[in-house]
């Protein structure tokens, strides 16, 4: 080429340049894919490795199958199968089928004959029709369709004949096919252990590698504006989070550790895994180290509003769907905060949804000027733990801000006290030691402690002379409703002499009243303090646990917390403190002291309620539940939502009334045993629902006086005072317990027949259960040791479910876990062969039908 | 050819085949190379693309009452509305065959009097048992797999299927027998 | 040697597709190194003969525009593209919208590539757009005889602007559902169109409009809340109208470019 002067600028090559954008484009493309296909696909790494670990587990178990067949059986039977199949392939056999194919090429011919008839016959039909409608002559045509009927029977019958003798010769054939069938069955059935396996081995080896999901449209943050609310992928790796037998393997592939308890009634389809485990259902990535800043799936960047729930923490995903109910026996650690968060009278300040009416904590201050001294009230709003150590009183921030805060909120209370009138009259004084004896003997120690002796549900009565006096007591104990009509306790129906007795025993209790402070009473009875008692008081809510006047219809002090939970930190006030920025730690940090988040600018009124570390933790993960998210009635079927308020209303009176202090109620409870032994304690009340009939148990609880089933005891079943709305409550729970309905039940017009009677007296007599050498019959008190002593049959009839003692005689373990009363009638063979036919149903008909009519 | 281009001022083939490329023209077949192989990846990723890894379909699992809510010899057109599904019971044998005609997939309807299933698209007739007999049709309907589960539920899957023209009709997930 | 014999191999193919009737009847001219030819070249081509046949010499220096308006035309390119494949899976919808874009985030192939690169191409395209105004300002050629395409280029700016904030609505997530509830609060404070804007009174008294139902915010947002319709009305102005005016008034732009004199020089 000729040399041309040729222009710099017009001859600058870009080629370079193009060459490096080129490369770097082409780079950028394939790290693209890389990226794609290997770095944002864990799971396939996860899936593949899941696959091996499950195929080596198979193979160890097919081996292990496979040394458990009996080889000599399975030799014999292929042998038959190989004589069987010889059979099948002799000259004779042959010859059969040979015959059976000429035949069934008759057959078929025959078939299509008939097959062609009818198509010409469906014709005619058309055009006979066809004229009919029309209007025309059809005569012609319903003739040639009846002839091609004729025709078609003929047909017909040709075609069951050539069935007929092709399927004769089958028949033969079939024998000899049938034999070996029965042979490959036996060996089928030799085989099937490592069958099964085998089909599981190849299930895994055609396993494809893919997303797992479960969709769920309207369960999820997003509510009914988002479709497919949770999508849930975790099975993608977690693959057998839902398969039992992979309890030993290492997360991701471990089964679920409480597969059995919680599956069974929330299973993966209906209600996914993050619902209660919290992270990211969708994302299927885990970006660097497992569980590290990135980490997607498991919620764990800093953009994520529900990072996994770890360890107990997931229990407050309970609460999203069992706020209103008291007893989770999954979820111990939020039953605990909840029940704290009622008895500590956080409820009284702070309103939760569900729980809105929920008793006050602490007992009425209406009357509290004749109950106890100034002197000692003032040390005890100072400071509870000075007279009770464990006392439930939190510890108010009086006095921080200004002084003389104290004196003015007693001041108000005590000049607002209502005067006490004593219904029984001042305590005429009584034996200190009988009265200890009746102290420890009719169940006081069921709730209090005395010298370290008692359950501790209530108060501490170690030094209660030094907080009130004798005739107080002496009126309390009687009737303490008669004081405050709002007191936890109850009567326990002491005699004037009983209760003067106790009384002189009690106010033994203690170092004495403090002396007179006539500076501090002076100051109390200033109503210009009363004046600004009011407002303190309406400041810090004391009204919020006690019931005070003027305070009547006050509203709750502080912030509802019915959506504490999902509270952004930047809603939370860390003031000067280096606790880390997390809501758990703020949380925690406020339990713990609530004035840890002041500084100058910033002031709160909720006291300390000395909690210990565990309470901190079962109160934070219940608040941490509180998220206030809705959810569809379909995950919360409302009949049992509405079932279970139901029964909740009576668990929540049961755990006031302390009733567990002295019965075994859903496994809990009794404390009392351990005081006075099992013994003397009060009965097991584990299946009295299904026990008891509903008209004997409302009369029972109205007045538990009027009755005593068990009247060897000492301890007294007290007077709760329960209005009618509460019994039902109670019955309703317990009922509910047992799965039986809260109906009432009458006996049967019809007299049982002789024979039953007959035979159900022989049954509980000494002959063979022996039912009187523990039961009473009326007065007639039983040969056994008082320890073994059981209730009256003859009020059983007054008492009783009528078909429950059937089923009790059968098993009573299977109602009340832990009684006394062996099973006598499991099943036929522990049933005596020489009554009733040695049937045990019939028998345990026949014993409660023999003691439904003692006495009649 | 219309050019007016004299013949000598056409490209020509280069004279010397023994030079190899100028750095220039390396870079620039390798810039061009490189592009194109961008452009190329893009466009394979963008057919990967199209097939999303996880799709949101209804499952294929359905549960259909227990056997005693069919009636013997009748064809059960209760899931044909929701999940495209006949369910016929003859005697102790129940079987699920799908409701998409085996020529083009339409509905066809089931036709009592006549005892015939009759696609209306292009009159495709189907026996009680679903052996095609009429119309363009080529091979009988598809059966499911059907299955009682441990509550003794009927479960189809209506992602396993059995051809008769296969001879997977004896197949024993192809029916339930009560 | 090898080389020296594929170099002879690539030539002899070279030469047979060159020389077919195929080639030729697409590419009417060689490359043969002559200015008729390099006119010709560029004039029988679509894509080429978007530029111009000829350019001045100082066209050529890259220093001098640092390509800022070509920049962004390619990006603006991108975006079509990323955009029209994104559309393959979003559906404007209240119910779908987020759930199909985190679909793309997580299961779709490429997905998240794709949206990112839709993402911050968006973002780029809005700095280059400025740079290149900038540019522009700087060399002075506003001045006549552009003064019109100086027009066109401040509404174009403005339209990438629109296109970027009706864009942002469509993850549908918090952030993009606030963003535009402040955005199209302030379009209350339209004069005579804003229910809270300058003579809104006024108009109110004389058309018996300009409510908070019947104003511009409204009109923007289909209602008086950013919701549902608001998505698919900002998903419609996003992919279908401002484009296409964009495109137009694009097409205009360069139009004017080479009917003005070219890329301006240097004064």
């Amino acid at each position: 080429m000729a040399e041309k002067e040729t222009d710099p600028l017009e001859g600058t090559s870009y080629s370079k340049i193009l060459f490096i954008v080129g490369s770097l484009f082409a780079l950028v493309s394939l790290w693209a894919f890389v990226d794609e296909f290997i770095v944002r696909r864990s799971w396939i790494g996860f899936q593949f490795k899941f696959n091996s670990m499950e195929t080596q587990k198979l193979d160890e178990e097919y081996k292990q199958a496979k040394t458990q067949i009996d080889a000599n059986q399975l030799k014999d039977v292929r042998l038959h199968i190989e004589q069987a199949e010889a059979k099948l392939e002799s000259p004779e056999v042959k010859t059969l089928r040979n015959e059976v194919a000429k035949r069934n090429i008759v057959l078929v011919d025959a078939k299509q004959h008939f097959g062609f008839a009818k198509a010409d016959q469906d014709e005619v039909f058309y055009e006979w029709k066809h004229h009919q409608l029309e209007g025309g002559d059809f005569a012609h045509y319903k003739e040639k369709y009846l002839e091609l009927d004729d025709k078609l029977k003929e047909l017909k019958q040709g075609v069951e004949k050539a069935e007929v003798s092709a399927n004769e010769i089958q028949d033969q054939i079939n024998q000899s096919e049938d034999e070996k069938k029965k042979w490959q069955g036996e060996e089928k059935k030799l085989l099937a252990p490592l069958a099964v396996l085998e089909r599981k081995m190849k299930g895994v080896a055609e396993r494809p590698i893919e997303i797992k999901q479960v969709v769920i449209d309207d369960l999820g943050k997003g509510g009914p504006a988002v479709k497919w609310g949770t999508v849930d992928r975790c099975e993608s790796c977690h693959m057998a989070a839902d398969r039992a037998g992979f309890e030993d393997f290492s997360q991701p592939f471990k089964t679920h550790p409480h597969r059995d308890e919680i599956f069974k009634d929330h299973p993966v389809e209906k209600y996914g895994c993050t619902t209660c485990h919290g992270g990211d259902g969708r994302a299927t990535q885990i970006k660097g180290e497992i569980f590290g800043e990135q980490d997607f799936v498991h919620g764990m960047d800093h953009h994520s509003s529900s990072p996994l729930l770890r360890g107990d923490a997931v229990q407050s995903s309970c609460t999203k769907c069992h706020l209103e109910q008291f007893h989770l026996p999954n979820a111990p650690t939020v039953e605990l905060g909840k029940k704290l968060f009622m008895s500590r009278g956080c409820i009284g300040c702070h309103v939760i949804k569900g729980y809105e009416d929920y008793p006050k904590a602490g007992p009425a201050l209406t009357k509290v000027a004749g109950k106890v001294d100034p002197e000692w009230l003032y040390a005890w709003i100072k400071d509870p733990t000075h007279y009770l150590p464990e006392a439930k009183m939190p510890t108010i921030p009086l006095d921080i801000e200004s002084a003389g805060q104290t004196e003015k909120v007693m001041s108000y209370i005590l000049q607002n006290s209502q005067p006490l009138t004593f219904k029984f009259g001042s305590f005429p004084g009584g034996n200190a030691v009988a009265g200890k004896e009746t102290f420890e003997r009719v169940g006081c120690i069921g709730c209090h402690t005395m010298g370290g002796k008692g359950t501790g549900l209530a108060v501490a009565l170690d030094r209660i002379n030094e907080k009130t006096g004798a005739d107080w007591i002496y009126n309390w104990i009687q009737d303490p409703k008669a004081i405050s009509p709002e007191a936890r306790m109850p009567s326990l129906r002491l005699s004037p002499e009983e209760a003067a007795n106790i009384t002189a025993y009690l106010i033994q209790q203690g170092g004495g009243k403090a002396a007179t402070d006539e500076a501090l009473r002076a100051k109390l009875a200033d109503p210009e303090n009363a004046k600004e008692g009011f407002l303190i008081i309406s400041q810090f809510g004391c009204y919020g646990c006690h019931t005070i006047k003027g305070f009547e219809s006050m509203g709750r002090l502080s912030v509802d917390l019915s959506t504490f939970g999902k509270k952004d930190i930047h809603e939370l006030d860390f003031g000067d403190t280096h606790i880390p920025e997390t809501w758990d730690d703020w949380t925690h940090g406020k339990l713990k002291n609530p004035r840890v988040y002041l500084n100058e600018k910033t002031s709160s009124k909720m006291p300390n309620f000395r909690l210990k570390d565990e309470q901190i933790n079962a109160l934070t993960l219940f608040l941490k539940g509180m998220k206030g998210e809705e959810v569809p009635d379909r995950f919360v079927e409302t009949h049992v939502r509405d079932r279970q308020k139901e029964i909740d209303q009576g668990r929540r009176l049961v755990e006031r009334s302390n009733c567990k202090g002295c019965h075994l109620i859903e496994g809990e409870g009794r404390l009392v045993e351990q005081v006075i032994g099992p013994e003397k304690s009060p009965p097991n009340l584990m299946g009295i629902g299904a026990r008891v009939s509903p008209d004997f148990m409302f009369r029972f609880l109205k007045d538990p006086g009027s009755m005593k089933v068990r009247h060897w005891l000492d301890i007294r079943m007290p007077t709760f005072g329960f209005n009618d709305q509460q019994i039902n409550a109670i019955m309703a729970y317990f009922s509910a317990l047992d799965h039986v309905p809260p109906t009432f039940t009458s006996v049967p017009d019809k007299k049982p027949d002789a024979e039953s009677l007959a035979a159900g007296a022989s049954l509980a007599s000494s002959d063979y259960f022996s039912c009187f050498s523990c039961h009473f019959q009326g007065a007639q008190t039983p040969a056994s040791p008082p320890s073994q002593w059981a209730p009256d049959l003859a009020q059983a009839r007054n008492r009783i479910r009528y078909d429950f003692i059937p089923k009790w005689v059968q098993d009573p373990q299977k109602f009340t876990p832990g009684v006394g009363m062996p099973g006598f009638l499991p099943n036929d063979e522990s049933a005596p062969k020489d009554v009733l036919g040695g049937d045990h149903l019939k028998q345990a008909d026949a014993i409660r039908d023999y003691i439904f009519n003692l006495g009649q | 050819m219309s050019s007016t281009i004299p013949e000598s001022e056409r490209l020509k083939p280069v004279e010397n085949p023994a030079n190899l490329w100028t750095r220039r023209e390396f870079f620039g077949f390798a810039g061009w190379a490189a592009f194109l192989s961008g452009i190329g990846l893009g466009l394979l990723g963008f057919l990967r693309f199209m097939f999303p890894r996880v799709l949101f379909e209804p499952s294929p699992f359905f549960q259909a009452g227990k056997p005693d809510e069919y009636v013997d010899g009748e064809v059960s057109e209760k899931y044909k509305e929701s999940q495209r599904v006949w369910i016929l019971r003859q005697g102790a044998k129940i079987i699920a065959i799908q409701a998409i005609c085996t020529h083009l997939g339409c509905t066809p309807r089931w036709l009592s009097l006549e005892v015939k299933f009759k696609c209306p698209c292009h009159g495709s007739g189907f026996t009680k048992e679903g052996v095609n007999f009429e119309g363009p049709a080529p091979r009988p309907l598809e059966r499911l797999k059907i299955t009682l589960n441990d509550e003794g539920m009927l479960l189809i899957d209506k992602s396993k299927k059995f051809l008769w023209e296969k001879g997977q009709w004896d197949d024993p997930e192809s029916f339930v027998t009560v | 040697m090898n080389l020296i014999k594929i170099k002879a191999q690539y030539e002899e193919v070279r030469k047979q597709i060159v020389d077919s009737y195929v080639w030729k009847s697409i590419f009417r001219h060689g490359y043969k190194d002559i200015p008729r030819n390099r006119v010709l070249m560029t004039a029988s081509n679509v894509f080429l003969h978007l530029h111009p046949s000829k350019m001045r010499r100082h066209g050529i220096k890259v220093s001098y525009t640092w390509c800022a308006g070509g920049l962004t035309f390619l990006f603006f390119l991108i975006l079509t593209v990323t955009g029209v494949i994104l559309m393959f899976y979003y559906r404007p919808v209240g119910e779908y919208a987020y759930v199909d874009m985190k679909y793309l985030q997580f299961d779709v192939p490429f997905g998240m590539i794709m949206r990112n690169m839709h993402r911050w191409s968006a973002h780029i395209m809005v700095i280059l757009v400025m740079l290149h105004m900038f540019r522009v300002f700087l060399t002075g050629s506003y001045k006549p005889p552009r003064e019109f395409n100086w027009v066109i280029g401040v509404i174009l700016l403005v339209l990438t602007f629109l296109l970027s904030f009706t864009g942002y609505l469509l993850p549908w997530d918090q952030l993009a559902i606030w963003a535009v509830t402040v955005g199209t609060n302030m379009a209350r404070a339209t004069p005579l169109m804003g229910n809270e804007g300058p003579l809104a009174e006024q108009m109110r008294q004389l058309t018996g409009l300009i409510t908070p139902r019947y104003d511009a915010r409204s009109l923007l947002t289909a209602g008086t809340i950013v919701g549902a319709p608001t998505l698919l009305r900002f998903y419609v102005l996003h992919c279908i109208f401002i484009p296409i005016a964009t495109a137009v008034l694009i097409i205009v732009h360069f139009w004017r470019v080479r009917k003005d004199g070219g890329i301006s020089g240097p004064l």
